[in-house]
């Protein structure tokens, strides 16, 4: 059965989502960032904004590009790529707006790939020793175009 | 009854007005050691609705300490406040304000759904002891009168056959749903609707104890409750009533052939309904079927200041100045769009500029909604005082300047508590201990605190003052020396050692007293006053006392600011913290001898801060002739901050930075908030204080 669920197509997909509905799965939107894949639970995902102008904050870490004004709302707005350690993006122009608990993140994006519904069975834990902060799991598509990091959006937020 | 918390609610929140009133006037009657007869009325009548509405939640406990304590005040009403003897009077207002302590702890106890105190017996000794008494003084106690008249008047005629009195022909038999419960109270409560169409004299009732005697309950399920009524044409006018009252099965009217009219009978009769009019009007607020206007009417005098009031949740004021504060933004967006340059719009610009004017407006109504006097915190702290001054047999008196200063619901919900510590410390601390200590000192045996509000514009100055022994900066170092806050090797100044009361940690009373010293210092205060967004400073002087300055913005929300430009980056400084802006020119900055800025203004010397250094910014000025500086003060720092330009003031709303930045401490540089621009672009609010230390602390 996830073999099957693995390489359907998206239209499949649904199709075999429509049968089983007894499956637990998770519908994720996967965006691109740094040429990865990453996936964040669709139903976190508040909004995606187009060309927002952001303020610079600072004192805070580099990761975080400045806060916008959403309808009144400041929100936060990561650096993915710099927040996972790789090179930090120079376009500031797509932002996905997800909410955790109380708090809402933008998180800057090269550009959104597509919405999936994915069963919980196929997403994989992370290799043993992956020293990779904010996965919390991995996923191959079933269009075959890659491999779906799942964001640990938790991870995100500030602990102490 | 049990319909929901929405009559819970208004339980709670109409004991808890009542017990406020009636705290201010036992603590005025105190002061001039008597009741007057019109404190005893309103007492009476405050004692009487607790009764009734508590009675109607079915908290028995509280009714029947109301009940007491209204029968108390009743012979006080009666005979005046003279059959309380002197020597009783002190034990009458300790009995009030324990029964007020009592309501309030079993109120609270409501709220938070704990079961209620089931024994009460103790304190109801104690009433009863001072009811017996006062008593005492006049033995042919009146109080049974009323009833024996009115039972004299109005036969009470056991049979189902329609009940007469003299002079009241036209009848009417009024029967309650079966099992609806409390049957006496609610034809008391009928009573009162009906007295607010009739001229109370103009109707008798029976059962005539309705109103205190609940086994009255059974004869009106057996018999219906009968009223008797002068003329038909009340009788009409009360039917009305009648039928609008909740529970009412039916009525009937029956006309009495009128007997001889009996004069001597009759007007003991309205006598007797006297006493139970004064009731009227409280009786009306747990009925709420009766409009409470209307029976104001029955006693002009007591008018309520409270009919016009509504209580509103905060958090639907919370979401109303939000709003206002969007459109407020929005409308300059639209009206200063980019889109409309050069355009020529006559009729545009005519409505635009009424907008503004209905929007300032709304934004000035949504702020004065929040806005409350703080002298619901400082009638509290009369409170405390005279506990105080009784238990410690310390004579002290409070003085109360400026109560009526409004601020901000939030900070007067929130200040009580610091507040209140302060006080206790004045109190427990600050007044000397005898007398005597007090008259060496060349001082007022009676010592004095003082508790003034004020409003500056931008902020509420709170004081407390006392004129007590004053900090002795010795014992306040050494005991912070004990408890490791300071370092025996350092000297301090006195304003140093005296914010050594304000850490954490400290307690300068070697015993935990009840009042103060409970494990927790004065860096309560602290953080209490902080978390408001303001300052408390100390200052002091042996011998002389204390005062304690709290200072709090009048309104979190918004502000009068100065923007600001630094590179790329806009920065809003509050208005009130700057002294005045600058030009320099390069000869006019001073090197020190640690690569420091500083500037000589008016005599002093300041030093410079520049914001682009302090916050790594990529771009700005920094030759010293480009950019403009502004000379802050806050607080006990006052420095000159370099940026690159003025863009100008304007008043902004205070916005929060997202809870994930704060996460990360800015607020620790100077990062306070934030504030949406007319062009919806996003202005940081910086705080002069703690931008000032952060600088420092590099």
């Amino acid at each position: 059965m996830s073999n099957e669920v693995m390489f359907a197509r998206e239209d499949e997909l649904e199709a075999l989502n429509v049968a089983d509905d007894g499956v637990d799965s998770q519908k994720y939107l996967i965006f691109m960032a740094a040429h990865l894949k990453l996936g964040v639970i669709a139903e976190d995902v508040v909004e995606i904004l187009n060309n927002q102008v952001i303020t610079y904050l600072p004192m805070v870490p580099d990761f975080i590009r400045g806060i916008i004004n959403m309808r009144g709302q400041m929100i936060p707005i990561l650096d993915i790529c710099s927040r996972m350690g790789l090179p930090s993006r120079e376009d500031d122009s797509l932002v996905v707006v997800i909410n955790l608990g109380d708090v809402q993140l933008g998180i800057l994006v090269d550009g959104v790939d597509q919405m999936l519904d994915i069963p919980k069975t196929n997403i994989h834990p992370l290799p043993a020793n992956s020293a990779q902060l904010l996965v919390s799991g991995m996923c191959s598509l079933p269009d075959g175009s890659g491999t779906m990091m799942v964001l640990d959006c938790e991870q995100l937020l500030p602990h102490d | 009854m049990g319909s929901g918390n929405e009559i819970l609610d208004m339980y709670i929140y109409e004991t808890g007005t009542l017990l406020e009133q009636l705290e201010t006037i036992v603590l005025e009657a105190e002061k001039a050691d008597t009741f007057s007869q019109e404190n005893v009325n309103e007492i009476f009548r405050i004692m009487h609705t607790i009764k009734g509405s508590s009675a109607m939640m079915e908290f028995d406990s509280l009714t029947t300490v109301a009940h007491r304590i209204e029968d108390m005040f009743f012979i006080i009403r009666e005979g005046t406040m003279d059959v309380v003897k002197e020597e009783d009077r002190p034990a009458l207002f300790d009995v009030v304000f324990q029964s007020i302590d009592f309501f309030r702890g079993e109120v609270e106890k409501v709220e938070s759904g704990e079961p209620l105190d089931k024994d009460i017996d103790s304190f109801m000794a104690n009433i009863n002891t001072l009811i017996s008494k006062i008593k005492g003084e006049e033995p042919a106690e009146p109080e049974p009168a009323p009833a024996a008249a009115a039972s004299a008047a109005s036969p009470a005629a056991p049979a189902p056959e329609p009940v007469s009195a003299a002079g009241f022909p036209f009848g009417l038999q009024v029967n309650f749903e079966e099992g609806c419960g409390m049957e006496s109270l609610r034809a008391f409560m009928l009573v009162t609707s009906v007295r607010d169409v009739c001229e109370e004299t103009d109707f008798t009732f029976d059962p005539p104890d309705v109103e205190t005697n609940s086994a009255t309950s059974e004869t009106i399920i057996e018999h219906g409750f009968h009223m008797m009524f002068r003329s038909a044409q009340a009788r009409e006018s009360a039917v009305a009533v009648i039928k609008s009252a909740g529970s009412v099965q039916g009525y009937q009217s029956y006309d009495c052939p009128a007997p001889e009219p009996e004069p001597s009978a009759a007007s003991p009769a309205a006598a007797a309904a006297q006493p139970v009019s004064n009731a009227a009007a409280p009786a009306a607020a747990p009925a709420k079927t009766a409009p409470a206007p209307a029976a104001a009417a029955a006693q002009q005098q007591q008018q309520h200041p409270k009919e016009t009031l509504i209580s509103v949740n905060l958090s639907k004021l919370d979401q109303l100045s939000a709003v206002v504060g969007e459109i407020v933004i929005t409308e300059s967006m639209v009206t200063s769009s980019p889109d409309l340059k050069g355009l020529n719009l006559d009729a545009f610009s005519k409505s635009a500029r009424q907008l503004r004017k209905l929007t300032d407006e709304l934004q000035d109504v949504s702020m004065s909604l929040r806005m409350v006097p703080v002298s619901s915190v400082f009638q509290k702290m009369t409170r405390i005082v005279r506990d105080m001054t009784k238990k410690l047999n310390r004579p002290c008196k409070l003085t109360l300047v400026g109560e009526n200063t409004e601020v901000d619901k939030t900070i007067v919900d929130n200040i009580g508590d610091p507040i209140m510590h302060m006080v206790r410390n004045s109190m427990d601390h600050g007044i000397e201990e005898t007398q005597e200590e007090r008259i060496a000192a060349g001082k007022d045996p009676v010592g004095e605190i003082l508790l003034s509000a004020r409003d500056t514009g931008s902020e509420v100055i709170i004081e407390i003052i006392d004129d007590g022994r004053g900090v002795n900066d010795e014992a306040v170092l050494a005991k912070a020396i004990r408890q490791g806050i300071a370092s025996p090797d350092v000297d301090y100044s006195h304003k140093e050692i005296l914010n050594f009361l304000l850490a954490p940690g400290f307690s300068t009373n070697t015993e935990v007293t009840e009042f103060s010293g409970r494990g927790v210092g004065m860096d309560v205060v602290k953080r209490g006053v902080e978390e408001l967004g303001g300052s408390v400073s100390i200052s002091s002087e042996l011998g002389k006392g204390m005062t304690t300055t709290i200072r709090i913005p009048l309104t979190m929300a918004i502000m009068d600011g100065m923007e600001v430009s630094v590179g790329n980056s806009i920065f809003t400084i509050p208005i009130n913290n700057i002294l005045s802006t600058m030009k320099l020119s390069r000869g006019d900055v001073i090197h020190d001898s640690s690569q420091g800025e500083i500037i000589k203004v008016q005599g002093n010397f300041y030093p410079i801060v520049r914001a682009r250094d302090l916050y790594q910014l990529q771009d700005g000025c920094t030759e010293v002739e480009d950019g403009v500086l502004l000379w802050l003060e806050a607080g006990d720092h006052s420095y000159c901050l370099f940026v690159d330009e003025l863009l100008g003031q304007q008043q902004v709303v205070v916005k929060q930075l997202p809870a994930y930045v704060n996460s990360f401490n800015v607020k620790s540089y100077g990062i306070n908030g934030c504030t949406l621009r007319s062009d919806g672009s996003i202005s940081i609010i910086l705080d002069v204080a703690s931008l000032y230390t952060a600088s420092r602390g590099k």
